[in-house]
């Protein structure tokens, strides 16, 4: 593909270019940041983007969603867009959540006790302390 | 070139240098104590010069970006030879979708396709599911539940004394304001809960709303008042128990399904709210787990105990 | 109609959910204890039936769960190796809860232990769930299950120290699991199915005309790295020797011999029921696969041996071993996977053996971790001395011990025909300078605890051991029976890697 073809695609695929910018910002904020608490938001990140990916690939071009607005009419595949990829979201948002809640109790413990967000410095302190 | 002290400040607020919450003086004293002294016998790793210590964070910091970058170029590049978005014959559009859609309704009876499948056709991964979030909520009991290692009796004094000042000086206006949203919220909560298997909703949204409810009620009534009626043992029966009633529908479900055998459970007229079968209580036990779960999640964080 | 014991892979991950469930409502230590040891005794014979079932007759199956098959709902699949697997997890995990019960009554609180077992039975069930799983989101999840559960028992011990060691695992393993999940999804759109079964067919497919080539080598990237980050593979280790080193000693044991062991399965499950073993070489992430185990068999060690703390120094060896399997993946034949599987099992047992009687060693010397502060643990705790030599040894590969076993078909696996002279050299390499790097730091320890004369006093002449020390019955059990076992692998090892051989032929 020359360079105007992958820029069309790219442009076609918007969602899920913005999804992968997304992962990666989420991927730097991980790497990037001594501060625990920004690590946590910059998880949450991480994972929304992969939601928008998914999202987007169960959309169909001027399909409804799959939920089925009068049950006499027999359903077909060419009205309604495809559902697996929602409930993929659905479960991944609340894995999300509770992962959320974890690095987030743990941050709360670790500044109770270091007095600092800082990972350096929470892990200098906790060298010291060792033994 | 001398940065601005403004401007370090900043700095160092972002890097979580610098305390968000005031701490109690006399934390502040034991943790400046100089450590114990290194042992004579220790001679491991880490005996780097300050410079060099420098040098090799300056090294990865260039490494990590760079990595990133390349990541990033690749990732647009692989989403460049994706399929286009929105395209009707993408690969998702095989005979799994086309089951989902055009039998879910009748095969397993919920008119809301996207809750047929995650409790019914992908049962098990939901299950796996909520069992994440019942880990998620003990992880944070283990952490943060009050104990003899990570509360001191200053800590508990000060909980004592806010506990006391929020009862004397109770806040007239959003007791009201709760008494007037309350009956709506737990109302919309419980439309949410028991009409997932026909409209958008379900456990996990319905769950959330009423552990919003609890939350409200506890602000809004003061501490103590959710205690009153929903104490350690309440908690820990309506969350076992939504979890255990989730877990025998899904592996009746689950065992009948796999052994050809008859399933009784009727699955009742599509649309109407008492249909779907398994859909509809397991949404109840869902919803009531996620609540305990929301709750446990607010109380801990604050008080280290429900 | 179907076998009954079709329904015991079933049966096994419920009843350790249920079991999970069940303890929050016990806030009796001792009785959740004896509930995840019997819930785990169940589940290894269960699985041993499977196994020896599905071994007589040469088959596999698949179990649909739910009245759906394969590209509609989720399905668990079973053959010889998927159930040999789950019992020795089940063993393994055993063994380790009663070695290291005395740490565990002393590191964790009363009224937060029944929490600790409740990690353990979710930890059980999600490893039986990696096991058997035949859909790709299954897996995700039950991973996100396995990683909060080990990321709680690292902190069950609640010093600064764990809690530090903790955080530091979730982000990387979070790092991990979203880039699998990424390219699972990426996985998805390109093909449309999460099922194994229809997802070969279909990816299969898309070697044969050519089509999305490069999204494919892509995500097979993906896969692989998100995985081996999860099981600390050489660039991604760092999480590690803090982890399993600091944590209480059942939670290290579980963690090195088991916890690694469950994304792996999920990998070699990626790249024989999703891809081939030809098409991941073809797409040369089995050859960065190869090279990452060979870097991390040599590194490793040699952090090991730069090592004071004797529990950090067996994490680090823990690195190393884990090169080992990575190296038979990496080959991409089956021969490798045969050995790469056979090294899961011989790591399984000896590593927790390692950390088992380390615990003892420790408790011995007066709760003192540097390896100099052991000097003559052994004679004060003969069983736990025994169990050291034992795993040590076992580690450097002497002869009728499990490592050596494992180095041995490694090597065959390497000498076979078809494998690049490059891949040959570099593996055989490797496992020499591996064995070399073990027996120096290995050996040296092992004299240590043997070593008579006057327990080390601390740095201020204070004495750290108050007379004779005496281990409790389980974890003289413990020790001896997994001693044993890694004897009879390394004396019997013929039938099992031909039950492994034809089981991988199965998957």
């Amino acid at each position: 593909m020359d360079i105007n073809a992958i820029l069309q695609m790219l442009h076609a695929n918007r969602f899920e270019a913005a999804s992968v910018i997304l992962f990666v910002v989420g991927l730097g904020g991980m790497l990037f940041n001594r501060s625990l608490f920004k690590k946590v938001v910059s998880m949450g990140f991480m994972d929304s983007a992969i939601f928008l990916f998914l999202t987007s690939a169960g959309y169909v071009e001027g399909r409804l969603a799959p939920i089925i607005a009068d049950p006499a009419v027999t359903a077909t595949m060419e009205v309604y867009s495809h559902p697996l990829p929602a409930g993929l979201v659905l479960t991944g948002i609340v894995v999300s959540v509770s992962f959320t809640a974890f690095g987030l109790a743990l941050t709360q413990r670790l500044y109770k006790k270091y007095h600092s967000l800082n990972i350096d410095e929470i892990m200098m302190q906790a060298q010291k302390s060792e033994d | 070139m001398k940065t601005p002290v403004w401007y370090q400040k900043l700095l160092r607020w972002t890097e979580g240098d610098s305390p968000v919450l005031p701490e109690p003086a006399a934390h502040r004293e034991q943790t400046r104590e100089p450590a114990a002294e290194e042992s004579a016998y220790e001679s491991g790793p880490g005996l780097l010069s300050a410079s060099a210590g420098r040098v090799r964070n300056v090294l990865l910091r260039v490494i990590t970006i760079a990595s990133c970058a390349v990541f990033l170029l690749i990732m647009l590049a692989t989403v460049a030879y994706l399929p286009r978005f929105g395209d009707a014959d993408n690969a998702p559009e095989n005979e799994t979708s086309r089951r989902y859609i055009e039998q879910g309704m009748q095969e397993v009876g919920a008119t809301n396709l996207v809750t047929n499948i995650i409790l019914v056709y992908r049962g098990f991964d939901t299950y796996g599911e909520s069992c994440v979030l019942f880990l998620g909520a003990t992880a944070v009991i283990m952490l943060l539940a009050v104990d003899a290692k990570n509360t001191t009796e200053e800590d508990r004094r000060v909980l004592a004394r806010s506990d006391a000042l929020d009862r004397e000086n109770r806040n007239q206006i959003l007791g009201h304001i709760t008494t007037i949203l309350m009956p709506v919220i737990l109302l919309y909560g419980l439309y949410i809960l028991c009409n997932g298997h026909l409209s958008p909703g379900g456990g996990f949204a319905g769950g959330s709303i009423l552990g919003g409810a609890l939350i409200l009620c506890e602000n809004g009534y003061g501490v103590g008042k959710v205690h009153s009626f929903f104490g350690h043992r309440i908690y820990h029966v309506v969350k076992v128990g939504a979890l255990i009633l989730y877990a025998v529908l899904i592996c009746y479900t689950i065992y009948v399904g796999a052994n050809g055998l008859p399933n009784v459970i009727p699955l009742g007229k599509p649309g109407s709210i008492l249909s779907a079968g398994i859909i509809l209580p397991i949404n109840v036990a869902v919803g009531l787990e996620v609540a305990c779960t929301m709750y446990a999640f607010y109380t801990y964080f604050g008080r280290g105990d429900l | 109609m179907r076998l009954f014991y079709e329904n015991y892979p079933f049966f096994c991950v419920f009843i350790s959910l249920l079991c999970g469930i069940l303890t929050t409502l016990i806030h009796d230590g001792k009785k959740a204890r004896a509930l995840t040891l019997a819930m785990l005794a169940v589940c290894a014979v269960l699985n041993g039936v499977v196994c020896f079932s599905t071994a007589a007759r040469g088959v596999s199956f698949t179990y649909s769960m739910g009245a759906f098959p394969a590209p509609w709902g989720n399905e668990l699949r079973s053959g010889p190796v998927e159930a040999l697997l789950a019992t020795v997890f089940c063993l393994v995990m055993g063994f380790s809860l009663l070695g290291g019960e005395a740490d565990l009554k002393e590191d964790i609180l009363p009224e937060k232990q029944n929490l600790y077992y409740i990690m353990m039975d979710l930890l059980a069930a999600s490893l039986f769930a990696l096991c058997f799983t035949n859909d790709m989101f299954t897996g995700y999840v039950f991973i996100e299950i396995n990683t909060i559960a080990a990321c709680s028992i690292v902190m069950a011990k609640d010093s600064g120290q764990t809690i530090v060691a903790t955080i530091r695992y979730l982000m990387m393993s979070l790092v991990g699991s979203g880039v699998f999940l990424f390219g699972v999804s990426m996985l998805y759109t390109i093909t449309g199915h999460l099922l194994m079964p229809s997802l070969f067919p279909a990816v299969t497919r898309l070697f044969r005309t050519g089509a999305y080539q490069y999204p494919l080598a892509v995500l097979a990237g993906m896969m692989c790295v998100g995985l081996a980050v999860k099981s600390a593979l050489f660039p991604f280790h760092t999480w590690l020797p803090t982890a399993h080193g600091s944590a209480t000693t059942a939670s290290s044991a579980v963690l090195s011999g088991v916890v690694l062991k469950g994304y792996i399965i999920l990998l070699i499950k990626v790249m024989c029921r999703v891809f081939t073993p030809e098409e991941i070489g073809s797409l040369g992430v089995g050859s960065v696969l190869l090279v990452l185990g060979a870097c991390a068999m040599i590194y490793g060690s040699i952090w090991a041996v730069r090592e004071p703390h004797a529990k950090r120094m067996i994490a680090y060896s823990s690195v190393a071993q884990v090169g080992y399997i990575y190296l038979g993946l990496g080959l991409c034949t089956t021969a490798g996977m045969a050995a790469a599987i056979f090294q899961i099992i011989a790591h399984a047992f000896t590593k927790p053996l390692l950390f088992v009687s380390t615990g003892g060693l420790i408790d011995a010397s007066g709760h003192q971790k540097k390896l100099y502060y052991l000097r003559g643990a052994g004679r004060r705790c003969p069983m736990a001395g025994v169990g050291f030599t034992v795993g040590g040894l076992s580690m450097v590969g002497l002869p009728l011990l499990a490592g050596f076993v494992t180095k041995l078909v490694l090597g065959r696996a390497a000498l076979a025909e078809g494998i690049p002279s490059w891949q040959m050299i570099l593996s055989l390499t490797a496992i020499a300078i591996s064995s070399l790097l073990n027996a120096w730091y290995y050996l040296p320890a092992i004299l240590q605890i043997w070593k008579g004369g006057e327990a080390p006093a601390g740095p201020g002449g204070e004495a750290y051991v108050h007379g004779p020390y005496e281990a409790c019955l389980s974890f003289r059990i413990a020790v001896v029976c997994m001693s044993v076992v890694v004897v009879l692998l390394g004396c019997f090892a013929q039938p099992l890697m031909e039950l492994i051989t034809r089981g991988v032929a199965l998957l």
